[in-house]
């Protein structure tokens, strides 16, 4: 086991290095020059041209930009905005709270929801309750995230009379931490909805298929012929193996959530890393996207290490396998 | 059958709780809501572009500016016009000769931290206006020398008056010296907290979300203060999100315009006040004229883009394209800007005319039906579009079809700016080339602007301001007299003689000036629909301070102090409610584990 921690720990770490190469070289090849895409301005003069290159270090050569970055970052600086001439860290931090805050929730509710629907639809297979689950999370996995957040928007406007965009509502003075809990929210309600819904199908179905496809192993077949009964198969002998599938699919949407909320951020106005990042791409900031870009892939290589350990917790095998 | 049954039983639990804790959240919502109401408070949404810096200096946004715009003071404020101007920090100006304006403070002007206001703040603010790094540097450009006479006194030797007036004296924010002077580096400083000397203050800022601002009650002109105590600028990534909040009631304006797709559910709703204000904002088509450039070469015949002057419908694909909401333009400028020249007249759309050109100078009609130039290349262009502006590719789409009755294909490609940008501009062998055929594209020119002049002047191709490469040493030469105009009549001739020639040598087939369409809710008035850009577009700066409740509207006006929490204050706070949720959360998820497994024995 510790060899395997071990070897985890070292192929995060390589992962993580390539991402920070990875990170300077994808958004230099993006076409069009940041200064004068962010400062399409007829008062832009050669000088401030110049001297905006100087400050950001767009002057160097692209080599020794590399090796700033590279130090930079891995002092814990990942370098001033372009666009907000503001820290990156600070920005971004700031940015990922809001995101965290709506979208933990969202992936918690959408994993259980899809679990338990799943395994209902499973163990319903073939009858109405499965097609009706089944054809409902289809619908739901396939739906734009657009049109339901506008869906939502429009049935806010003309029956619930929820706040549509936004976080909060700015500029309130709240009597206590309750009322601004309560503020957050009505707000979120909208957009924690839409994200709940739209990952959901995907749970669902994946947790059915895994389901009737383990009730076919020789382990369940066997299970039958000792006496167990149904129930008693189903809690311990198919959820259980069920779960490495489910897990891995839950790291997955995890770590890629932190930016996987870009559109549904975009149609509430909710000031997330996803609003974040697209602004960053319009205005070509640098730093910014290295910086985002940094922290999601981050996510992801961290959130699949904690799946692939929790593997070998789960399945004995893959401990194995890797020795 | 039975553990069905139960499964059911624990879904139709889940359901419940479910609904409970919705419930809940409505519930809670009227709390929120009553505090709202314990103030006047007006709140506008800008959908677009984002919030850059307090900055006065580096801005390059239309937002950062008008958020400021009663935030830090300026020695005058132009009028609706723009041709006369109203006391601001200078309480009183007098011109001595040709070159000198002196103008005299208000002594009782104090900046949001409780300094006094001197005319060593203005004389250092004007410092650093003209740096190089700074956005401000051709608005001072007409400004030879300053000199303090006494604390309250301040005079400039300039160029031009006229210009001075409206590029310098009312635009350049007047910072506290105490505190800029002690910046290492200005041009990267965000100045959060602006301290400026206007009559609002901002009291709180999140990036990407809001700005708040209040009255500044030690302001030197008492009745210039805002009727609303305070004033919330909401920012949203588009102006369809931020007319749904308008529509849900989360805001009471927005700005800069609204899309057309909402129009009809705004326009149809009591609730709402719809309107049209003059316009800012153009789109013009440029043509690659770059001497180096390397597009399609015939466009650098003057014939060939006479030709398709004649050939493009202005007013139709105005009214087509922008649905009725734009209007033609003959110049580079759009008619709200001082400087319109109203000689100037569209190009006549005669395709006859139009062919007849290409005919004489020598470009026949091909077997493919497409003109080919003497010198056997096709008049065939691409024309670069942004593709964030709907009505613009659909503009371009229109002018395509209407060149192609002249023997011109013209293939139309949407893209984002940043990969246009990668076209039009590009670097060969260390030096700036122009790569694109055509462009259609937009400039914002404020009501008093003159920098947009400057995109013609030769070598602003550099700077990626250039995107025709035009250069003419006869325009360049009359551009800098812009400079030492001394009246407003030389200065209006020579802007109008600019523009005469850009018309003649044709490097823009300018088109359509939008017209914005804004709406607020008629709970609020006191707007100023035919500021240009209209009241929440950017330039009005009465917009903040003569809104207020409408008589017949039920909520009731009561000043109360500020009691917002500091940035760091609310950052921690996030931080609770992130903790909060997860506690929540753990808790759920702990609970359900036990109740499963206790279940499962």
């Amino acid at each position: 086991m510790f060899s395997y921690l071990i070897r985890k720990i070292f192929s995060t770490i390589i992962s993580i290095l390539l991402i920070f190469t990875l990170a300077f070289i994808m958004f230099r090849l993006l076409p069009g020059d940041p200064i004068s895409l962010m400062f399409r301005d007829p008062r832009l003069n050669k000088d401030q041209v110049d001297y905006l290159m100087r400050v950001f270090g767009l002057d160097k050569p692209l080599w020794e930009q590399y090796f700033i970055y590279i130090i930079n970052a891995l002092r814990g600086n990942l370098g001033i905005s372009f666009y907000y001439k503001q820290p990156v860290s600070g920005i971004l931090i700031e940015r990922l709270v809001n995101t965290l805050i709506l979208l933990i929730p969202s992936t918690i509710c959408s994993i259980l929801l899809g679990v338990v629907t799943g395994s209902i639809s499973a163990w319903k297979k073939n009858n109405f309750i499965d097609k009706f689950i089944s054809g409902f999370s289809l619908v739901l996995y396939t739906l734009p995230t657009y049109w339901l957040g506008g869906l939502l928007i429009i049935l806010s406007i003309y029956f619930l009379r929820l706040p549509v965009t936004g976080m909060y509502n700015y500029g309130v003075q709240y009597s206590g931490l309750i009322d601004k809990i309560a503020d957050l929210l009505t707000h979120m309600l909208l957009p924690f909805v839409t994200l709940t819904l739209v990952s959901y199908g995907s749970f669902t179905m994946i947790t059915r298929s895994a389901l009737v496809d383990i009730s076919t192993e020789d382990f369940v077949k066997a299970s039958y012929a000792i006496g167990y009964s149904e129930k008693r198969i189903f809690m311990r002998v198919l959820l259980k193996n069920v779960s490495l599938p489910i897990l891995s699919m839950s790291a997955i949407a995890i770590g890629t959530s932190v930016a996987g909320a870009v559109l549904t951020e975009t149609v509430f106005a909710w000031p997330g890393v996803g609003r974040l990042i697209y602004d960053a791409v319009m205005n070509r900031d640098y730093p910014l996207l290295q910086g985002s870009f940094l922290i999601i892939s981050i996510s992801v290589v961290l959130a699949n290490t904690i799946a692939d350990l929790l593997y070998g917790i789960l399945d004995p095998r893959v401990r194995a396998g890797g020795q | 059958m039975d553990h069905g049954l139960k499964y059911m039983n624990y879904i139709r639990k889940i359901t419940i709780v479910g609904l409970l804790i919705i419930s809940l959240v409505l519930e809670l919502t009227p709390i929120v809501q009553l505090s709202n109401a314990q103030q006047v408070v007006f709140r506008v949404g800008w959908g677009g572009t984002s919030f850059d810096t307090f900055n006065p200096f580096t801005t390059y946004t239309m937002i950062s500016t008008w958020a400021t715009l009663n935030v830090y003071s300026r020695l005058v404020r132009p009028t609706i016009n723009y041709t006369s101007y109203v006391p601001d920090l200078a309480e009183s100006w007098s011109i001595i000769g040709e070159d000198v304006i002196r103008f005299s403070l208000v002594k009782n002007a104090t900046f949001h931290d409780g300094k006094p206001v001197t005319a060593y703040d203005v004389e250092y603010s004007f410092y650093l206006a003209n740096q190089s790094w700074s956005t401000r540097a051709p608005n001072v450009k007409t400004i030879r020398s300053m000199r303090i006479i006494d604390e309250y006194t301040i005079e400039f030797n300039v160029t031009s008056i006229p210009l001075f007036l409206s590029q310098a004296a009312s635009t350049i924010t007047i910072v506290p010296k105490h505190i800029w002077a002690n910046i290492s580096d200005p041009s990267t400083y965000n100045a959060y907290p602006p301290i400026g000397s206007g009559p609002l203050r901002v009291v709180d800022y999140k990036e990407g979300q809001y700005i708040v601002l209040e009255p500044y009650s030690n302001f030197y002109y008492p009745w210039m203060l805002p009727k609303v105590s305070r004033i919330i600028i909401k920012l949203y990534p588009d102006v369809t999100s931020a007319t749904n909040a308008l529509l849900a009631g989360d805001i009471d304006a927005v700005g800069p315009y609204i899309p057309m797709a909402l129009y009809d559910t705004l326009a149809n709703n009591p609730q709402f006040k719809v309107f049209k204000s003059p316009g800012v904002m153009y789109f013009y088509i440029a043509f690659n004229v770059d001497p180096e450039g390397t597009g399609n070469p015939t466009l650098k015949d003057k014939a060939v883009r006479l030709a398709l002057a004649h050939a493009t419908n202005v007013s139709y694909v105005c009214d087509v394209a922008w649905h009725g909401y734009s209007k033609p333009i003959a110049s580079v400028v759009p008619t709200s800007n001082m400087f319109y020249n109203w000689n100037l007249k569209l190009y006549e759309y005669n395709l006859t005319l139009a062919s007849k050109i290409l005919e004489d100078a020598g470009y026949k009609l091909g077997s493919k039906g497409v003109r080919v130039s003497p010198d056997g290349i096709e008049l065939r262009y691409t024309i670069l579009v942004p593709s964030k502006f709907p009505e613009a590719v659909n503009a371009a789409q229109l002018i395509a079809n209407m060149w192609r009755q002249i023997g011109v294909y013209a293939e139309v490609k949407a893209m984002d700016t940043g990969s246009m940008s990668a076209i039009i501009w590009q670097n060969k062998d260390g030096k700036t080339i122009l790569g694109h055929d055509i462009d259609l594209w937009d400039w914002n020119v404020g009501p008093d602007d003159v920098t947009i002049f400057d995109v013609f002047v030769t070598g602003r191709k550099l700077t990626g301001t250039s995107d025709s490469g035009y250069s003419n040493p006869e325009y360049d030469e009359l551009y800098e007299k812009l400079f030492e105009a001394k009246t407003f009549n030389e200065l209006l001739s020579i802007a109008y003689k600019l523009q005469e020639i850009l018309y003649n040598d044709l490097p823009y087939i300018n088109l359509c000036e939008v017209e914005p369409i804004q709406a607020h809710n008629t709970k609020f008035t006191g707007f100023n629909y035919d500021w240009p850009g209209g009241p929440f577009g950017g330039n009005d700066w009465t917009t903040f301070l003569n809104v207020r409740l409408t008589e017949t509207s039920s909520i009731t006006p009561q000043q109360v102090e500020s009691t917002l929490q500091a940035p760091v204050a609310q950052t921690s706070d996030q931080t609770m409610m992130l903790a909060l949720i997860a506690v929540v959360v753990a808790t759920v998820a702990v609970v359900a584990g036990y109740l499963l497994v206790t279940r499962r024995r």
